[in-house]
């Protein structure tokens, strides 16, 4: 029976299929940068859709992916209830408070305005603080909310800082660190029991996570 | 513009209506061959008088209505609980009692593409304890899915106690499936599984001889959620179904909260699943 897995596009994808190489799943460079929507593996054992990021937890839990790999960030923002199967690493980035770095008020305080793509993790951080924040639900070019006067501040992933800084910006807060994981939904897992689980086990011994299938 | 029902309940067209029927009819007359008998349930209900053996787990799906004299008026939100109260308020003097249903129960919809009404049909046998009774239950189950013509179901087997010697930690992260930070996957096997427990192990042996007995498996990711269960849990899955197709399990706990103490087991079939799939 074959496997599909759904992988996030963009960079994830760029550092899953090394990965899956080093598992001896082997994906045709020249299929992938085709236009079919799905590709199978040398095998044929293993089917993989490139679908967007955000996507990928859709498709897993209605069964129409039997796995994904995706980030942390975008697991936080979906209410599904998936089996995070192996924490695989790579595609680290964080999730922060970040400001103007020229502005006196480093301290959030009550009202602050923040504009984020990730409002749900954002909402659960500032609950925690105790702070009622008014979020701004955006879905791209986040950092020039504060430079507009959009909000006050912002919540949004980076991975080395470089466009924050770019724009003038420095971090107050992290609120989580991400990597990406291999992901299914309970009754996929069970009803691919067997090669799940040597997936699991494949994917341990090339990523050096410590998972026992 | 032709105005349409709303998404997540349920209009059916007369050959709709024919393929729910004799689904339905089929369930009834197993149930009823094996000795159980309908009951009805309302479909408005109070929430205060079901409260005792709602789980809270369930509470945020409960759905409100607006009654002008029913100040806690809510829609149905599950069979067991008032079926439970049914037993312990006007068939108490019957125990052991064996009844089935098959209706909706409506929940609020937790993502865009949930059903508001989901149909059931399910047994509860009240008033028994016991491995024959548990066995009874699962083999009545998978006897009607069969019949339902659905091919290679999946049968697993959990049971409160199989967490019981995991960390608070590790329990958490089973529970919420976070099987990176548990540290290993849940095993899914035989019997060997089963740690010595004394109901888990008569279930296996009782069920050796029966055709779909290598298709039963203990799994310690089955862990019952509901407050209320107290031994053995199952869930039944079928390749193209998205989710499980039955789940059941034994709740001892339920009954007394409703001035009962009597043992009980029971299961439900989802039928929304089973009725899409053409």
């Amino acid at each position: 029976m074959t496997l599909t897995l759904a992988v996030s596009k963009g960079y994830l994808l760029d550092q899953a299929l090394p990965r899956l190489a080093q598992a001896g799943i082997h994906f045709d460079r020249a299929e992938l940068q085709s236009r079919r929507l799905f590709i199978e593996d040398q095998t044929g054992a293993f089917r993989l859709l490139q679908v967007r990021p955000w996507d990928v937890p859709v498709y897993v839990a209605m069964g129409a992916a039997d796995v994904g790999i995706v980030g942390h960030d975008v697991l936080m923002e979906h209410d599904l209830h998936l089996i995070r199967l192996l924490n695989l690493g790579f595609g680290a980035c964080q999730l922060v408070i970040a400001g103007l770095a020229h502005s006196s008020n480093t301290q959030l305080h009550h009202g602050i305005r923040i504009a984020t793509k990730y409002p749900q993790a954002t909402a659960d951080y500032c609950r925690k603080l105790g702070m009622k924040a008014q979020l701004v639900k955006l879905y791209g070019a986040i950092e020039l909310a504060p430079l507009t006067g959009l909000s006050d501040v912002i919540s949004d992933l980076t991975a080395t800082g470089k466009t924050l800084a770019e724009n003038g910006l420095s971090v107050w807060d992290t609120i989580y660190h991400s990597t990406a994981f291999l992901v299914t939904n309970p009754t996929q897992f069970r009803l691919h029991d067997a090669t799940i689980r040597d997936l699991v086990g494949r994917l341990t011994l090339s990523t050096g996570s410590h998972v026992i299938p | 513009m032709t105005p349409f029902s709303p998404f997540g309940v349920y209009e059916l067209n007369p050959s709709e209506a024919h393929h729910h029927h004799t689904l339905t009819r089929q369930l009834a007359d197993g149930f009823e061959s094996a000795g159980y008998l309908a009951v009805r349930t309302p479909v408005i209900d109070d929430l205060k008088s079901l409260i005792p053996g709602l789980d809270d787990s369930l509470l945020p799906s409960v759905l409100p209505l607006h009654h002008p004299d029913v100040p806690d008026a809510i829609l149905r939100p599950d069979h067991t609980t008032p079926i439970a109260r049914l037993v312990a308020s006007r068939m108490s003097h019957q125990l052991p009692v064996k009844v089935y249903y098959c209706a909706p129960i409506f929940r609020r919809p937790a993502h865009d593409w949930d059903a508001i009404e989901q149909f059931q049909a399910g047994c509860e046998w009240i008033g028994e304890s016991g491995p024959h009774a548990d066995t009874a239950i699962l083999d009545l189950c998978i006897h009607q899915l069969s019949q339902l013509g659905i091919q290679d179901l999946a049968i697993d087997i959990g049971h409160v106690q199989l967490t019981q010697t995991l960390s608070v930690t590790h329990r958490q992260a089973l529970l919420s499936g976070d099987y990176s930070t548990l540290g290993w996957l849940p095993k899914r096997g035989g019997i060997d599984l089963a740690q010595g427990i004394p109901d888990l192990e008569s279930l296996f042996h009782s069920i050796q001889s029966k055709s779909y007995s290598n298709r039963v498996y203990l799994y310690q990711g089955l862990v019952p959620t509901l407050s209320y269960y107290t031994g053995f849990v199952f869930t039944v899955m079928a390749p193209g179904y998205r989710r499980p197709i039955a789940t059941g399990g034994r709740y001892d706990g339920l009954m007394g909260r409703f001035g009962l103490s009597t043992p009980a087991v029971g299961f439900a079939i989802h039928l929304n699943d089973i009725l899409d799939h053409r």
